[in-house]
């Protein structure tokens, strides 16, 4: 049952990859979230930059959610995969 | 010392620390992004298990959303370059605006110098269009910006696409396993009747440590006349049959013992060099 074990590791590698990208992107957006922007430059050039952040901000939380639905639905894969323990070995044998 | 008060209208708003912070998380969202895409890229690449057909769905989903991670990657290092465009005009301007404004602080109360408060106050105008026609540049960044992250797929569902790769992928190993777990077991099982399964497969697959020479002996004789020895032969010769070269060289677990013998890894991979020196060895 070699090849079950090495896919549940492949399949939780895909779940610690994704779940870090979730972490990296939650990160990245909150440190947008807590700028205030609005006197880089003039009135228009200030909101121009305020809403363009906003928009970032909201697309990193919409890739961080994706990752992080992403890795559980592969931690689930991970947990149904049948159990990788030999079902008879020479130990059980009389 | 305020500019309006002396020259009128301050030619060159904008707070620097602000848009060094501005600065400074957009390199860093640029950094994560980078390196989250380089992890994802990782996953897939050439180095990857994730090959061949059946793996074909997961690959696609990985590349697909390391290409979003990547466009607005991108988009937010043209951002970023905008910014620190911007940044450097307004560091100059401003330092002038500093100047223009002790100058011109000095020239009040004398009435000979309204020549030179005039000049003053034209540059002042032209720092102000300048300061304009920079503002207008970080505002069409800013909308580029703005115009790949609406454009980024919103469709896509990552959580979906590998979800479906990841079944097929375990529908198909399931398959594999039916097909080949009675065999391998049986040959398991007969195998462990007369020698230690670990080490006649570490045998077998060519990659024994230093046993003692008398129980490596031992192994390899029990190995080559266990009935079980054949069937895994059979099974292993069997499973890996796609990977094999069209002419796979015949495995002996005669000659496949002591250094420097040819791994069977190797014969399947058709290395005659190895194989010659297995012959030798036998």
């Amino acid at each position: 049952m070699a090849g079950i074990t090495v896919l549940v590791d492949d399949v939780t590698q895909l779940a610690d990859v994704l779940d870090g990208v979730d972490a990296e992107f939650t990160a990245a957006a909150r440190s947008l979230r807590d700028l205030t922007p609005e006197d880089v430059g003039p009135p228009d050039v200030a909101k121009a930059v305020t809403d363009v952040l906003a928009r970032l901000e909201r697309r990193l939380g919409a890739l961080a959610v994706e990752s992080g639905d992403s890795a559980r639905a592969m931690r689930r894969h991970a947990t149904d995969l049948p159990d990788t323990e030999p079902t008879s070995t020479a130990e059980d044998k009389p | 010392m305020r500019p309006e008060r002396f020259l009128g209208t301050d030619p060159a708003p904008g707070d620097l620390s602000s848009v060094d912070r501005v600065g400074g998380s957009l390199r860093a969202v640029v950094l994560a992004l980078a390196e989250t895409r380089l992890k994802v890229e990782a996953l897939v690449g050439a180095q990857s298990i994730w090959q061949g057909p059946i793996a074909r769905p997961i690959v696609a989903a990985l590349t697909e959303f390391g290409a979003r991670v990547r466009a607005v990657e991108d988009a937010v290092v043209d951002f970023a370059q905008a910014v620190e465009t911007w940044r450097t005009g307004l560091v100059g301007r401003q330092q002038r605006r500093a100047e223009l404004t002790e100058t011109i602080s000095q020239l009040a109360g004398r009435p000979d110098a309204e020549a030179e408060r005039q000049r003053i106050l034209v540059e002042v105008q032209q720092m102000a269009t300048e300061h304009t026609v920079g503002g207008t540049a970080l505002i069409t960044a800013s909308d580029d910006l703005a115009e790949v992250l609406a454009d980024v797929d919103d469709d896509s569902d990552l959580a979906a696409d590998l979800d479906r790769g990841v079944t097929a992928v375990t529908v198909a190993v399931d398959e594999w396993i039916a097909e080949s777990a009675a065999e391998l077991l049986a040959t398991a099982e007969s195998l462990s009747e007369t020698a230690g399964l670990t080490t006649v497969v570490s045998q077998i697959l060519g990659v024994a440590g230093d046993e003692a020479p008398d129980d490596a002996e031992n192994v390899r004789r029990l190995a080559s006349v266990s009935a079980g020895a054949h069937r895994l032969r059979l099974a292993l010769r069997r499973s890996w049959a796609s990977l094999a070269p069209d002419e796979l060289p015949s495995a002996s677990f005669a000659a496949t013992g002591g250094r420097g013998a040819a791994a069977i890894s190797d014969r399947l991979r058709g290395d005659t060099s190895d194989s010659a020196q297995g012959d030798e060895a036998r």
